[in-house]
């Protein structure tokens, strides 16, 4: 499964690579584009091999809870 | 540069603020703002005036740029600082709407199919509205999806009218001001999306008239809307449901042809959201154009969007921490809403001619 995942997030890059092969002006400029590639598939990586140990928003809400007054019971509603 | 018509710009501006806040965020506004639910969107609306009041002034200050050009040219360092703080943003909000769609869908439709397939559909099609043409696509379908949009919520109305029960509305007068605020909180994270126009609208053609109109579209519409799901439903109800708005369009039958309402409402919506996906992209886009002189912002926007759908499943560890989200995020939403405004209304004040010489 993760084999999977990571292979056709592989294939979606060659392809978006494919689409503007040949367009590039600067190497610089291919080259931030690969770093975008790069970055997204390292997080991807991440996110199916680890078992998603870090979720940066999570945590951020987890650390700004204790500042708040307003608390997450009301999800489930309330007993009328 | 691509100029938007001022309806372009109303609509773009009302889409962006109105189609998530049609999610589990309404909920919480029931249990929070309980009856008096259309309270909330008076607030939102006077509060958010101010943001888009200050970027309309910077808008007009620049008539030939985009505010990240105008950001990038006026301080190099400092205005490629803020513009990568608000890529960081729209990353952060288009993440959001891809993760919450997918999940609405995975739960309500097509359970069966993953949430990651129904991600890439979307993000996809984001990226066929927005690589071709940038801002022109996205804005000719903003009209097209989004005047459909908003001539459903009449077409609700009637539909349900027979349904309302204007008892759930009481005690009218026993207003819980604090319960009202906190509502006014959770929504106006969502609302304080739209300041995003004013970044996307390039060459001063911003106008605060035109925010202002887009803000009151939404927030009327919105205010319709959750007002239709409260007299159906009530509060308790309401405020126990994932997607109450959803379960509210479902009750519709209009004869046995049309039992199903809800599926030419959330196909128009669907559209509309892929729309403010595609703003997010656009703009993420625009802002990495902004920071790297020369760089074509349409190469960009393939590798954005394999960005936007990694961060959609790598931020959030599921659907309910999204929920709860809600209520945590609009203090770090705030920084970018209201904050980084207010610093850009001054930051980029209009230089005194003649500069220094004159002083002397």
């Amino acid at each position: 499964m993760i084999v999977q995942d990571l292979g056709l997030f592989v294939l979606a890059i060659a392809v978006g690579l494919a689409l503007d092969w040949k367009k590039w002006r600067k190497w610089s400029h291919f080259g931030f584009a690969c770093a975008l590639y790069a970055v997204a598939l390292a997080i991807w990586a991440y996110h199916t091999m680890s078992g998603a140990a870090l979720h940066p928003v999570s945590e951020l809400h987890q650390l700004l809870d204790r500042f708040l007054p307003i608390g997450d019971q009301s999800i489930l509603g309330e007993d009328y | 540069m691509t100029k938007l018509s001022s309806r372009q710009v109303v609509l773009i501006g009302a889409l962006f603020a109105f189609t998530d806040a049609t999610m589990s965020v309404q909920a919480q506004l029931a249990s929070f703002a309980r009856q008096h639910l259309c309270m909330v969107y008076f607030i939102t609306f006077a509060v958010l005036l101010i943001p888009l009041w200050m970027l309309a002034r910077v808008s007009k200050r620049f008539p030939r740029q985009d505010l990240f050009q105008a950001l990038a040219e006026r301080h190099p360092v400092m205005g490629r600082t803020v513009v990568a703080l608000y890529i960081l943003y729209f990353l952060w909000v288009a993440a959001r709407d891809v993760r919450l769609t997918g999940e609405f869908f995975n739960i309500t439709l097509l359970a069966r199919t993953p949430v990651g397939v129904i991600a890439a559909v979307n993000i996809l099609a984001a990226v066929t509205l927005v690589r071709p043409t940038g801002i022109n696509v996205l804005a000719r379908s903003s009209e097209l999806y989004g005047t459909a949009l908003f001539l459903i919520i009449p077409l609700v109305f009637i539909a349900l009218f027979k349904d309302l029960d204007f008892s759930y509305m009481l005690p009218l007068t026993d207003v819980d001001w604090v319960g009202v605020l906190e509502g006014a909180w959770v929504i106006t994270a969502y609302f304080g999306d739209m300041i995003g126009i004013a970044f996307l609208v390039s060459g001063g053609a911003f106008r605060f008239r035109d925010g202002m109109l887009a803000l009151a579209l939404a927030s009327f519409g919105l205010m319709v809307i959750s007002m239709l799901a409260l007299l159906s439903l009530s509060v308790p109800v309401m405020s126990a449901m994932t997607f109450p708005l959803y379960e509210m369009v479902r009750q519709i039958r209009i004869t046995d042809f049309l039992d199903r309402f809800e599926l030419p409402v959330l196909a128009v919506w669907a559209t509309t959201i892929v729309c403010k996906i595609g703003y997010s992209l656009y703009l993420i886009s625009l802002g990495f154009k902004r920071i790297i002189p020369g760089l074509p912002g349409q190469r960009v926007v393939f590798p954005a969007a394999l960005l936007i759908y990694s961060c959609s499943f790598w931020f959030f560890e599921n659907a309910v921490d999204m929920i709860n989200m809600n209520l945590t995020m609009p203090l770090a939403e705030l920084v970018f809403q209201f904050l980084l405004p207010a610093v850009l209304f001054f930051a980029l004040w209009p230089k005194r001619e003649g500069g220094g010489e004159n002083r002397g």
